[in-house]
């Protein structure tokens, strides 16, 4: 549900900003219309922010859980600390590829042995050039006969030799074999990294000891995101009466006003409370009970709704959860998901625990799904369950279990015409409601009249007697053809009240051929779910026969044991993907096929009030 | 005669059945998941949304061996040739349609890897994209469903 909002204005005297500000801060209720800024002190505090949270990301990387540091005593500042770990970083990082650099030096140097520039001055010393070559075997072997060569070094078939010769002098023949001489020993080198892993080390210690100072840095950052929020909207009052009065637009929740009034009315200050106009671009609050709560982030993962609109939470909340229960349908996979998100709501806190509370109905679909589709870790129920159980397992008929699902879209879709008829009447009036009417009549009179054409008496899907319902209906094939084309003439008369009426039967024609071609694709589509919960019951099923391949008939220990991996690995694996696509593909169903129906249009703002971020990061 | 005809179709329709999907679904996996290891270098801290972003085009394999599932218990010597052309069409079809779908699916997601590389939040508009060419993959596994009511 959309909670209904006011629109407030406020002129303030100016010197008495500040305290209301204030106060309106503290109690934490209106979400101020702020204008954009380049103010120097909202971009220095912004950079700060940043640093903060940079330097707590870093120093995250060095907690660890099995050292309990001693709380060091500094009289630094936390910005001062945040700007320390971020260059102590920055250092840590040069240090890091210089050593990876100087370690693919040693590397090279490494296959002429120790061999250092004061040798080569020796030689050089005795009028004796070196020079070094890299050459393969073959090669090298034609040289060794007529050249003054020494292999020093043979990697695979490359030889690393060293050709000494008068100074001055040079073999041309080995020219193009010859290697750029690093003047530096690998003992030089070698201390040389020593030198600097051990600056490495000493860095590290010194960030982690700087660890338990993250919540110092987290609180800072939390007052600066307070005094932040605070100069942006400090910012964006509006000077009136030559800076006289200021003037504050903003917006808060209609139940909240008394709280609200009883502040502004202990200042002298003018305001006007009003309720919002069409066009206004009202924040929205969210307001679903526990249930559809859960749900509201997998519906801002499209958008929120516009401030105008039906919230579809509480209709997209029982159709996810099922519809991913119909996508994994195993009681097993549930059971473990379930056991697993349970751990997880005692774990955590805050948003974090509202997921796991989704991850509980999830896996409680799962498992009741499972049941009635038949599966329990890829094995049929109706093989396992005692006789009178497996009248329970509604949909052991594969059939109706894809029945079953179309009936489900054919019923999400109705939902959706009826919101998208609701909206109309709401937003435009009644007349531009006729339409989705039309769209929803030939949905039901068709379904009415294919059921009692083309199905036999007495037909069922699962535990629903469609048959049985569509014949009360009196002489159900004709009424349904009726109601079809009634809903046929809406839409040829209604599909755009703005026309002449005489044009509107044209125009009728292509959204009529839009509607009959697109309805059974949208209907089609959700034959999807039948389908993937039976593909990951089949796999289960797969991996259950491979096991039982490698148990044999006469097990031995090591037969047990590869049955005991098959099974676990093969599960994990089905359950992985079976999660994927049972996330995906209800999300598509709800994101295309129920909000394009119901005509979702979204694009809504979220109302974030002016208030203390405390209170934000308890939430 | 006739049997070994029989035989001989369906054979290929369960080899195509679910060498084709498979085939596709690994190409798929190929192509998102070296445009994912790309967005790695950019992103080292996205490895997680990374793998979820690019594993969908591996489906298609899965619903190839579903239906191989569904058909395996008919290949019998006493297999007639009906069947054995049923098993063949299937296979053609569950194997198009995998193999096609899962390619084009694979470059879905290999866009959808660049974009979260780049530091865009694509994930779910990613997969509900990649979801899209992957319904006709579940189509076909639910015709080859259907078709073992041809099978008798």
């Amino acid at each position: 549900m959309v909670e209904k909002m006011q629109k407030l204005s406020c002129f303030i005297y100016h010197e008495q900003l500040d305290d209301v500000l204030r106060d309106l801060q503290n109690v934490g209720l209106v979400h101020i219309e702020t204008v954009a800024t380049d103010d120097p002190e909202i971009k220095s505090l912004e950079a700060n922010k940043k640093l903060l949270e940079e330097a707590i990301k870093i120093l995250k990387n060095y907690v660890k859980e099995e050292k309990k540091l001693q709380h060091t005593e500094t009289n630094a500042s936390p910005l001062e600390i945040a700007q320390m770990v971020v260059e102590k970083n920055a250092a840590i990082q040069q240090i890091q590829a210089e050593v990876a650099s100087l370690k693919r030096t040693l590397k090279e140097i490494s296959v002429w042995g120790e061999f250092g520039p004061e040798d080569k001055q020796k030689l050089e010393s005795l009028g004796l050039s070196i020079r070094f070559y890299m050459a393969l075997e073959s090669a090298y072997k034609k040289f060794a006969d007529a050249l003054p060569v020494v292999g020093i070094n043979q990697i695979g078939k490359t030889v690393y030799f060293v050709a000494i010769l008068p100074q001055g002098e040079e073999a041309e023949e080995l020219k193009p074999y010859e290697i750029a001489y690093r003047p530096i020993s690998m003992a030089a080198l070698e201390k040389e990294i020593a030198l600097k892993e051990a600056t490495l080390s000493e860095y590290y210690l010194q960030l982690e000891q700087l660890v338990p100072m993250m919540t110092l840095l987290a609180k800072e950052k939390l007052s600066i995101e307070d005094e932040l929020a605070y100069k942006v909207v400090r910012v964006s009052a509006a000077p009136e009466a030559e800076g006289a009065v200021m003037l504050l637009h903003g917006w808060f929740p209609r139940k909240k006003r008394a709280q609200l009034e009883k502040v502004l009315q202990s200042y002298t200050l003018v305001y006007v409370i009003e309720d919002p106009e069409v066009g206004d671009n009202v924040p929205v609050l969210l307001r679903n009970n526990f249930f559809a709560r859960l749900f509201e982030p997998i519906l801002t993962l499209h958008s929120v709704p516009s401030y105008y609109e039906i919230d579809p939470t509480p209709l997209v909340a029982p159709f996810f959860a099922l519809f991913f229960g119909l996508c994994m349908a195993d009681v097993g996979y549930g059971a473990i998901m379930l056991a697993i998100t349970l751990v997880l709501v005692i774990l955590t806190r805050g948003s974090a625990r509202r997921l796991a509370w989704l991850g509980v109905v999830f896996s409680v679909m799962t498992m009741v799904s499972g049941w009635i589709l038949n599966s329990f870790f890829g094995v049929q129920l109706t093989g396992i369950l005692p006789d009178p159980w497996k009248g329970t397992v509604f949909f052991a008929n594969i059939n109706d279990a894809m029945a079953f699902s179309l009936m489900l879209g054919i019923l999400q879709l109705a939902v959706g015409l009826v919101v998208k008829i609701i909206n109309k009447i709401r937003m435009e009036g009644v007349v531009y409601a006729l339409h989705p009417l039309g769209t929803l009549a030939i949905l039901v009179g068709g379904v009415i009249a294919l059921v009692a054409g083309m199905l036999p008496q007495g037909a069922s899907v699962g535990p629903f007697p469609i048959r049985a319902w569509v014949d009360m209906i009196p002489n159900a094939a004709f009424t349904g053809g009726v109601i079809a084309l009634v809903g046929v003439l809406l839409i040829l008369f209604f599909n755009n009240p703005k026309n002449k009426l005489w044009v509107r039967p044209l125009l009728g024609l292509w959204e009529l051929y839009g509607t009959v071609t697109g309805l059974p694709g949208d209907i089609l589509s959700y034959i999807r779910l039948f389908a993937l919960g039976l593909s990951g019951g089949m796999l289960g099923s797969a991996f259950n026969q491979i096991a039982l391949m490698a148990r044999g008939d006469n097990p031995g220990i090591l037969n047990w044991l590869g049955m005991a991996l098959i099974l676990l690995v093969g599960h994990g694996l089905n359950l992985a993907l079976a999660l994927l696509g049972a996330f995906v593909h209800p999300l598509r169903l709800t994101f295309l096929e129920f909000f394009k129906t119901m005509d979702y249009q979204g694009g809504g703002r979220l109302y974030e009030p002016f208030r203390h971020r405390e209170y934000i990061e308890k939430e | 005669m006739e049997n070994a005809l029989a035989l001989i179709l369906g054979g290929i329709g369960l080899g195509l059945m679910v060498g084709m999907p498979g085939v596709g679904s690994a190409m798929g996996l190929v192509i998102s998941g070296s445009t994912a290891i790309g967005a790695l270098k950019k992103r080292p801290d996205a490895f997680g949304t990374l793998l979820v972003a690019s594993v969908l085009p591996s489906t298609q394999g899965i619903y190839g061996f579903v239906s191989f599932f569904f058909y395996q218990a008919y290949m019998k010597p006493e297999l007639t040739l009906l069947q054995g052309a049923v098993m063949l069409g299937a296979g053609i079809m569950v194997g198009l349609a995998g193999l096609v779908s899962a390619i084009y699916q694979g470059k879905v997601c290999a866009s959808s890897a660049a974009a979260i590389g780049s530091g865009h939040n694509t994930l779910v508009p990613g997969l509900v994209m990649a979801a899209l060419p992957e319904f006709y993959a579940i189509l076909s596994l639910v015709a080859a469903i259907l078709m073992t009511g041809l099978m008798g």
